[in-house]
């Protein structure tokens, strides 16, 4: 049996996560690995998906953007997992960050752990408690004292003080009751 | 099958730590966690872990928060720090400034500080050990798979808090 070794043993080899969005001609079980996100995906016919990974429903009544941070919808149907944008900075419900754009109704592919990416709506220091923000899809850095709704912390910065998009470690959390 | 399919076999988590040689892509299959383990050019990563960067030197099982240069450090008691802990060291670092591997969430093998038993909350002791509680306090960040004298390794099934 042939080692699994420096890109061999992926269909792919090693490539960056951009790069791999960019493949055509996939066929399902097919992989890559993300050489700056660390992770080995697996094409599953319509995502390129790892272990760090969510599908749901993009249900925001816009286009949500890829690194937009995005929340459980409320007040759905009960047969659909949706996802929506919020602008209530703080949200509790924040599921992850959309890895890719999703148009309104479509499928959306999110990261709820691990070495991403998240837009922010101004300047963001490094080491940053990351929640959601008046504007949607946006984080900002969490106001204030610690609030449930902090979803990860930014490990490269935005000058500011407009939007921009800084690497992150999503953590998923455990709301005390 | 993954000892045979993967470069390096079956190891545990130091006989990975000591390996050299490796290509970005190697594999190895680690028996402490029952994972695979992909070498990234760096670090060996897995999929309950995120990369980050040394703000000290860092060994295997110590608690750590991101600081205000959003680098990996040791972890206190402060309820400042304890609201930034992201995790346990996997893979550590002898000095700052070097990629290091944090198990973020399922089983993660942590210091220790104290005698602990199967069952009780894995609480922050400050240094970046553990000790235990008996019942969850805003310091917990899991619950304890075995029982193990005073300082040794014990893993932990990570379920870190929301402070709100």
């Amino acid at each position: 049996m042939a080692h699994i070794s420096n890109g061999q043993g992926y269909t792919y080899g090693l490539k960056t996560f951009a790069q791999i969005q960019a493949l055509t001609g996939m066929s399902t079980g097919e992989t890559a690995y993300c050489t700056d996100r660390n992770r080995v995906l697996t094409w599953d016919g319509t995502f390129w998906m790892c272990d760090d990974f969510v599908v749901m429903r993009n249900r925001a009544g816009a286009t949500v953007n890829q690194w937009d941070v995005v929340v459980v919808q409320t007040g759905g149907t009960t047969t659909e997992i949706a996802c929506v944008r919020s602008a209530t900075p703080g949200d509790a419900r924040v599921v992850g960050v959309a890895v890719l754009s999703a148009a309104n109704g479509a499928l959306c592919c999110i990261a709820v752990k691990g070495n991403w990416r998240v837009n922010v709506r101004t300047t963001t220091a490094l080491g940053s408690d990351l929640t959601t923000s008046t504007v949607l899809g946006s984080a900002q850095v969490n106001a204030g004292s610690y609030s449930k709704g902090v979803f990860g912390f930014a490990t490269t910065a935005n000058a500011g003080p407009g939007t921009g998009t800084v690497d992150c470690i999503i953590v998923a959390r455990k709301e005390l009751v | 099958m993954y000892g045979n399919s993967t470069k390096y076999g079956n190891k545990n988590t130091s006989q990975i730590a000591a390996l050299t040689g490796m290509q970005t892509g190697d594999t190895v299959f680690n028996l402490d966690y029952g994972m695979v383990e992909v070498y990234n050019g760096a670090v060996w990563t897995n999929t309950c872990s995120v990369v980050a960067t040394s703000g000290s030197g860092l060994s295997e099982g110590q608690l750590v928060y991101i600081n205000t240069s959003g680098k990996v450090v040791l972890l206190s008691t402060s309820t400042t720090e304890v609201k930034k802990a992201i995790g346990v060291v996997q893979y550590g670092a002898l000095a700052t400034d070097q990629t290091v591997l944090i198990r973020t969430h399922g089983i993660a093998k942590c210091f220790a500080s104290t005698a602990v038993t199967i069952g009780n909350y894995a609480t922050t002791a400050g240094s970046g050990e553990m000790t235990q509680t008996t019942s969850a306090t805003t310091s917990t960040f899991g619950r304890i798979l075995q029982t193990v004298g005073i300082d040794n390794l014990c893993y932990v099934a990570l379920t870190f808090i929301e402070r709100g």
